[in-house]
C-alpha cells in the first residue's frame, strides 16, 4: 500500500512536470493554434483640413486562446471598375504612407484582452482631395513551416477612408444605371440596380429611396425601398453597384444560397399577405441624395416593369373559361326547353 | 334657378380668371435637407414669361410641408450654387403672409426670359412631410397688385433617410477568427485526390452593413519543395476545376454556412467547393475567396485543401505552402 502510493506521488510529479514543461516551451516559442480578432471601428472615416492632424483610435481585440504578438501595417488598395471589387495589394500606399504613424507599430494583446492603437495622420499643406488605405493587422510570429504542411496565416484588415476639407473640394454623383434586374417577373422580389458612379474628387455617400408606385407621378407610393441602407461610401472616380429588393408580395419567390454558392428558388405563399397580391404595371421611381457639403442634392431616375403571375392568371382564365361554358351550356339548354315547350303548345 | 346661374357665371368667371394666369417659363424650388419631418432651408427660382409688373410672389408648398409663421420666412440672394444663369430676385423680402400651404414674398417688377433665385435662409420656416414621398407637387405664382400673373408647379421628394446618425455606444466591429493555423496533408497519391483531413474554417462576425470580404494568397503558388527543387503548382488560378488524380494539382475549395445576419455568403466562382477535388488555385496575389452583402452572425468558411500528384512527382517530404488569408469589413 505504501509503495503504490508513493508510485502514485512520483507518477503525479512527473505528469505535473511534462505539462509544465510542455506548456511553457509552447507559449515561448510558437504562437497559439488559432487566430481570433475583432477590431473597432471598422472602416475608419475620418475628414481632415490641410496641414492638421488626427488620431483616430483603432481598437483590437484578441479572442483567441494564447497571447498575440502583432504588427500593424499600412497597405493599397483599388477598386475593379468592372466588378467593383475590392482588390489588396501589397505595397504600402504610397501617396500617404509617410503621413500615417502608430502608438506601436509592433505590440502584444494577451488573450481576451483589448488594445487601443493609436494611428496618426498628419496631413501636409499641399494635399489632394480624399485618401484611401487599409491597415492590415497580422502576426509578426507566424507558426514555422513544417515538412509537408500547410501553414495557414491569418490577418485582419480596416479600411481607412480620409476626406480633405479644402477649396476645390469636389463632392458630385451620377447615377450611371437605374434599372430591374427584369422587365417581367412572375412573383416578387424585383431587383432594382443602382450604379452611381462618384465623379468628384472626394469621397461620397448616398442615400435615398426607390419608391414603387403604378404612375410617375403618383403621390402615395405603394412601397418605399432605401437606398445604399448600409452608408455605403464610394471614392472618386469609383462606382458602385447597389441591388435594392422589393419582397412585399404575395406570393412571393425566396431565393436561398446553398453551401456551394449555387441558389435555389422556392415559391412562399403566406397567406398573412393575400393582400399584397402584386400584378401589372409599375414603376420604380428612385429619389437618391447626397450632401455637397452644404446641401442634399437629388438624383433621381426611373425605370418600369411588369408583375404578371401567369400561372395564377391561366387558373383564373381556366375557371373563367369553365365559368362562361356553364352558364352558356345552362342557358342553351334552357332556351332549347323553351323552345320545345313552345313547339309542343 | 336663376341663382343657379348666377353661380355659374360667376365660377366660370373665377376659372376663366385663373386660367388667363399665364405659365412661368421655368421653376425650381430646391430644398437643402430631403429627410422626412427635417426642418430645411432652400431656393425659389422663376422665370417669367408675361411682361407685367410683378408686386408678390406666391410659393405654394407641398400638402404636408409645415410652414412657420410669416417671420420665420427671411431670404437674401446669395448665389448658393443657383442653376446657371440665375440673377437675386429683385425686390424680395421676408415674407408678409402665410395662408394654408401658400407663402406670399414682396417682389419687384421681373423681366420675361431672366431665370431669378431667392433662399429662405431659416430652417424653421419649412419642415419637410413625414412620410416619404416622390412626387410633392406645389407651385410658383407671380401676382401684381391685384392678379396672377404667371404660374406654374413644382415637384420635390422626401426620403425616409438620407444621413446614418452613429452612435458612440454601437460602433461597426468586424472579428475574424481562423480555427487554427497548419493543415497538414499528410503522403500524397498518384490514385486517389488527398483533401484536407480536418479542413480549417475562418469565422466572421460584424454588424457592418455593407458586409465583408475574405481575401487569400499563396506564397509559393503550390507545394514546393526545396529538397526536390519541384513544385507541384497550383491549378489554373482564377478558374474553378476539378482535380484528377495521377495528373499534378493543388487547389482549395470552400463551402459556407452562417448562423444570422443581413448578409448573404458567396463564394466566389473560382473557389466554389463541396466535392472532392473541386476548387480553385491560389497564388501570390490576393484574391477574393467570399463575400458577403450585410452583417454576419457566424459566417463560416470550410477551407478544404486538395491535392494530387503524377506519377513522375520528384519524392520529398518537405512540400510545403504558406497561405494568408485576410478578413475585412467593407466601407
Amino acid at each position: 500500500m505504501r509503495y503504490r502510493w508513493l508510485f502514485l506521488q512520483v507518477v503525479s510529479v512527473f505528469l505535473v512536470g511534462v505539462a509544465i514543461f510542455s506548456g511553457g516551451s509552447v507559449s515561448a516559442q510558437e504562437p497559439a493554434s488559432d487566430f481570433s480578432l475583432q477590431v473597432t471601428p471598422s472602416p475608419l472615416v475620418t475628414e481632415l483640413k490641410p496641414g492638421t492632424e488626427t488620431t483616430l483610435d483603432l481598437r483590437i481585440r484578441n479572442s483567441g486562446t494564447g497571447t498575440e504578438q502583432l504588427t500593424i501595417q499600412p497597405r493599397s488598395f483599388t477598386i475593379d471598375d468592372n466588378t467593383g471589387e475590392v482588390i489588396l495589394n501589397h505595397n504600402e500606399p504610397s501617396e500617404i504612407a509617410d503621413w500615417v504613424s502608430f502608438k506601436e507599430q509592433e505590440f502584444t494583446i494577451e488573450p481576451g484582452q483589448w488594445y487601443t492603437q493609436k494611428i496618426t495622420i498628419s496631413l501636409p499643406e499641399d494635399t489632394g482631395f480624399s485618401y484611401s488605405l487599409v491597415f492590415v493587422i497580422s502576426r509578426t510570429n507566424n507558426p514555422k513551416s513544417l515538412d509537408g504542411q500547410r501553414i495557414i496565416e491569418g490577418s485582419v484588415a480596416v479600411f481607412t477612408l480620409i476626406n480633405v476639407d479644402r477649396p476645390g473640394a469636389v463632392r458630385q454623383l451620377d447615377v450611371e444605371k437605374f434599372s430591374t434586374s427584369s422587365t417581367v417577373y412572375e412573383y416578387l422580389p424585383v431587383t432594382a440596380n443602382i450604379v452611381f458612379r462618384n465623379t468628384g474628387n472626394t469621397i461620397v455617400r448616398p442615400y435615398g429611396n426607390i419608391f414603387i408606385q403604378r404612375g410617375s407621378d403618383d403621390t402615395t407610393p405603394i412601397a418605399t425601398l432605401p437606398v445604399n441602407d448600409g452608408g455605403g461610401y464610394i471614392l472618386p472616380g469609383s462606382k458602385r453597384v447597389l441591388d435594392t429588393d422589393w419582397t412585399d408580395g404575395f406570393p412571393v419567390y425566396e431565393i436561398t444560397t446553398e453551401s456551394d454558392g449555387s441558389e435555389k428558388k422556392s415559391e412562399v405563399w403566406d397567406w398573412s399577405k393575400a393582400f399584397q397580391f402584386r400584378m401589372g404595371h409599375y414603376t420604380a421611381k428612385l429619389v437618391a441624395v447626397y450632401n455637397d457639403g452644404i446641401r442634399d442634392v437629388p438624383v433621381e431616375r426611373q425605370a418600369t416593369f411588369w408583375v404578371l403571375p401567369w400561372k395564377i392568371m391561366l387558373i383564373g382564365l381556366i375557371v373563367l373559361i369553365v365559368l362562361v361554358i356553364g352558364v352558356w351550356s345552362v342557358l342553351w339548354r334552357a332556351f332549347k326547353l323553351f323552345r320545345r315547350g313552345k313547339r309542343k303548345r | 334657378m336663376v341663382a343657379l346661374f348666377v353661380f355659374g357665371v360667376l365660377v366660370g368667371q373665377v376659372t376663366s380668371a385663373t386660367a388667363s394666369a399665364a405659365s412661368l417659363a421655368r421653376v425650381s424650388v430646391r430644398f437643402d435637407r430631403m429627410k422626412i419631418s427635417t426642418g430645411t432651408t432652400g431656393t425659389v427660382c422663376a422665370e417669367p414669361s408675361t411682361t407685367a409688373t410683378e408686386a408678390s410672389v406666391e410659393v405654394a408648398f407641398p400638402t404636408g410641408y409645415t410652414l412657420g409663421v410669416t417671420g420665420t420666412f427671411t431670404v437674401n440672394t446669395t448665389n448658393l450654387a443657383w442653376p446657371s444663369g440665375a440673377t437675386a430676385w429683385p425686390g424680395i423680402g421676408t415674407a408678409t403672409n402665410v395662408s394654408s400651404q401658400t407663402v406670399t414674398f414682396p417682389s419687384g417688377e421681373l423681366t420675361v426670359g431672366t431665370l431669378y433665385c431667392f433662399n429662405w435662409t431659416n430652417s424653421s420656416a419649412v419642415t419637410t412631410k413625414s412620410s416619404a414621398t416622390s412626387s410633392n407637387l406645389g407651385s410658383i405664382t407671380t401676382r401684381s397688385a391685384s392678379a396672377a400673373i404667371d404660374t406654374m408647379t413644382y415637384a420635390t421628394a422626401t426620403i425616409a433617410n438620407d444621413q446614418i446618425v452613429v452612435t458612440a455606444t454601437v460602433p461597426q466591429a468586424f472579428a475574424f477568427a481562423l480555427s487554427a493555423n497548419t493543415d497538414p496533408l499528410g503522403e500524397l497519391s498518384t490514385s486517389s485526390v488527398t483533401s484536407s483531413p480536418t479542413p480549417r474554417t475562418v469565422t466572421v462576425n460584424t454588424n457592418a452593413k455593407n458586409g465583408w470580404t475574405v481575401w487569400a494568397r499563396d506564397a509559393n503558388t503550390g507545394l514546393a519543395s526545396a529538397l526536390a527543387s519541384s513544385t507541384i503548382a497550383s491549378t489554373t488560378p482564377g478558374t474553378n476545376s476539378t482535380l484528377s488524380a495521377g495528373a499534378n494539382g493543388y487547389n482549395t475549395g470552400i463551402t459556407s454556412s452562417q448562423v444570422g445576419g443581413s448578409g448573404t455568403v458567396s463564394v466566389a466562382t473560382p473557389f466554389v467547393g463541396g466535392s472532392t477535388g473541386r476548387g480553385g488555385g491560389l497564388d501570390t496575389s490576393n484574391r477574393a475567396i467570399a463575400s458577403s452583402n450585410g452583417t454576419a452572425d457566424t459566417a463560416v468558411l470550410t477551407l478544404t485543401n486538395n491535392a494530387t500528384i503524377s506519377p513522375t512527382q520528384p519524392a520529398a517530404t518537405d512540400y510545403t505552402d504558406t497561405i494568408t488569408v485576410v478578413g475585412a469589413g467593407l466601407f
